[in-house]
């Protein structure tokens, strides 16, 4: 009865890690780079390490990630040690050559970004700092035409039969971003010299673009959760130092809700990243939107949700 | 079956804390110390906290496998060797004073991580454990630890019953728990020794091995087929499989006799 029960266990998982022939299996750390991928291949069979209500900075072991991680043909993370502390070890225990750091299918989009925020010298105590940069490129849209000349390129590399595919879906998706881009600029013209506390530097590229400075952050130092302390310490740029507080859907919302009693600035709930099945293209819009609204007419001090 | 392989590690050394484990998790109840797995596990992890923030700093215990548990070992030796100069006096309040000063530990290894953005991090994979990660230097190393302690155990048997026991404890409880986590370590030590508690001699040992034998094989299944954390599933088929054991060997024993608890130990054995 014992080896039936074991047999129909190892059916039942070897139908679940089962791979589908034809279909390219690519792993990806974070969501926004599945968007990105999937706008290329759409027939790859991708696997996100993480959800948009997840922190990408640290991720529990999980069978599937080992499963998917040795089978993947090419991977994308943000890199510049954003997941430090989980994908050195997942590409150690994965035996795949095709996922490890130097090879031409492990695809760090932080090594094709320009990035903000380098550091020449970094220490524990000034919190979770990257030498290499802020990671969260998920929202560098100027860098985005030249990631998707890296993934055209790759994919066509790890499966040359599809490679004009993969070539004419990224000439779409850039002809497409550089429309957006300038429709976007428009509609976010008015957020223009608009100060923000924010939580953590999440935004930090989608900030840098718009020209919205973040005066403050909720964060003590970067990665330590708000203390009373600093909030306290917040709560003396008044309501008219900044026009809103801005956090992202996973984070706790009770130190924005906090300062939003005491100063009466609206709170403004942003996504990570995208959501399932959504494109780049509407997270941007989606989140620009959200903006606007929230800081445009700025009549009514409330909450707004992303 | 090429593609399970990855789990072996895994596996082995789930088997390789549960050898020591059932060992020690017989003393453990006989004492009535069960508290003392949690709390050598939280001072082992403060000394991971020590070892991490400050030993690494120092020439000798910054690299290899051996410097990183200089920190653990140190605390949990002079943790235990604290607990067996008061059970010799405070016998009566023993439990009482092991889970205080393992509420005491916990809140300083927060206290000392609270300033750390990986703090958090830091703190849940002390309890979770990081079974998936094992590599076979992970195997060895455990391995090598259990085997020495084992042996001395088996070479002089008495070692258990008297204050050698804390020392063997404090040596071998913070390799494993950094393999398998608190939750996972309390799990083998405390469950197999319960649920075979009733069954006399060797025979208890045997059962409390298969016991645990059964429920890691089907915890680490349970968790590539459903995508769980391992630890916390084999905690659960290992809770399972010792409720069911109690169950079928009670429920036999009704069968047989008016019972005083004897039989069925009998009906184990047979």
């Amino acid at each position: 009865m014992l080896s039936n029960t074991l047999k129909r266990c190892l059916a039942a998982s070897a139908a679940i890690f089962a791979l589908p022939v034809m279909a390219l299996n690519i792993f990806v750390c974070e969501p926004e780079w599945e968007a990105l991928l999937a706008a290329h291949a759409p027939d790859a069979d991708i696997f996100s390490a993480t959800t948009a209500m997840q922190d990408p900075h640290y991720v529990q072991a999980r069978p599937s990630l080992i499963a998917r991680m040795r089978r993947a043909d090419l991977a994308m993370c943000s890199g510049a040690e954003l997941e430090v502390g989980w994908l050195p070890m997942l590409q150690n225990r994965s035996g795949n050559r095709a996922v490890q750091t130097g090879s031409e299918t492990m695809i760090f989009a932080a090594d094709h970004v320009r990035m903000l925020d380098t550091h020449d010298h970094v220490d524990r105590a000034m919190g979770d700092i990257h030498a290499h940069g802020n990671p969260h490129v998920q929202f560098a849209v100027n860098d985005m035409p030249a990631l998707s000349r890296v993934v055209s390129e790759r994919l066509s590399q790890v499966d040359p039969d599809n490679a004009h595919q993969y070539q004419a879906n990224g000439m779409r998706f850039r002809s497409q971003w550089r429309r957006n881009i300038e429709r976007w600029q428009d509609q976010a013209s008015v957020l223009q010299g608009k100060k923000v506390v924010g939580y953590h530097a999440t935004y930090r590229y989608l900030f840098d673009w718009l020209g919205v400075e973040q005066v403050a952050d909720l964060e003590p130092k970067p990665g330590l959760p708000p203390t009373t302390s600093h909030l306290q310490s917040l709560t003396r740029l008044g309501k008219q130092g900044f026009d809103a507080i801005i956090f992202s859907s996973h984070q706790n919302q009770r130190p924005a809700n906090w300062l939003h009693n005491q100063t009466g600035v609206t709170v403004v709930e942003l996504p990570l990243t995208v959501s399932k099945n959504q494109s780049l293209v509407e997270l941007y819009d989606q989140v620009i939107d959200t903006l606007v609204k929230a800081l445009a007419t700025d009549t009514d001090h409330g909450k707004i949700n992303g | 079956m090429d593609d399970y392989l990855w789990l072996l590690p895994a596996v082995v050394c789930g088997l390789t804390a549960l050898a020591g484990n059932v060992v020690l998790g017989q003393q453990v109840l006989k004492r009535q110390i069960i508290f003392i797995d949690l709390a050598v596990a939280q001072v082992a992890a403060l000394g991971a906290v020590v070892s991490q923030y400050w030993l690494s700093h120092v020439g000798v215990f910054n690299q290899g496998w051996f410097g990183e548990m200089a920190g653990p070992w140190l605390l949990s030796i002079v943790f235990c060797l604290f607990i067996a100069v008061l059970e010799k006096r405070w016998k009566q309040h023993l439990e009482a004073l092991i889970g205080s000063l393992f509420a005491v530990s916990s809140s300083l290894a927060m206290i000392l991580v609270s300033k750390d953005p990986h703090g958090a991090d830091f703190l849940k994979n002390i309890l979770n454990g990081q079974l998936l990660w094992a590599t076979w230097s992970d195997v060895w190393h455990l391995g090598l630890v259990t085997a020495v302690m084992l042996g001395l155990i088996a070479v002089r048997p008495r070692i258990l019953e008297g204050q050698g026991f804390y020392l063997i404890f404090a040596i071998l409880m913070p390799v494993t728990v950094k393999l398998t986590g608190i939750y996972l370590e309390f799990a083998l030590l405390v469950i197999p020794a319960l649920c075979t508690s009733f069954v006399k001699g060797r025979s208890s040992l045997v059962v409390s091995l298969l016991l645990g034998f059964v429920s890691i094989i089907s915890g680490i299944m349970l968790s590539a087929w459903l995508d769980w954390p391992s630890g916390s599933s084999i905690v659960l088929t290992l809770f399972l499989s010792g409720m069911l054991f109690m169950l079928r060997t009670s429920s036999s024993h009704f069968r047989d006799d008016s019972g005083d608890g004897v039989p069925a130990a009998q009906a184990v054995r047979n």
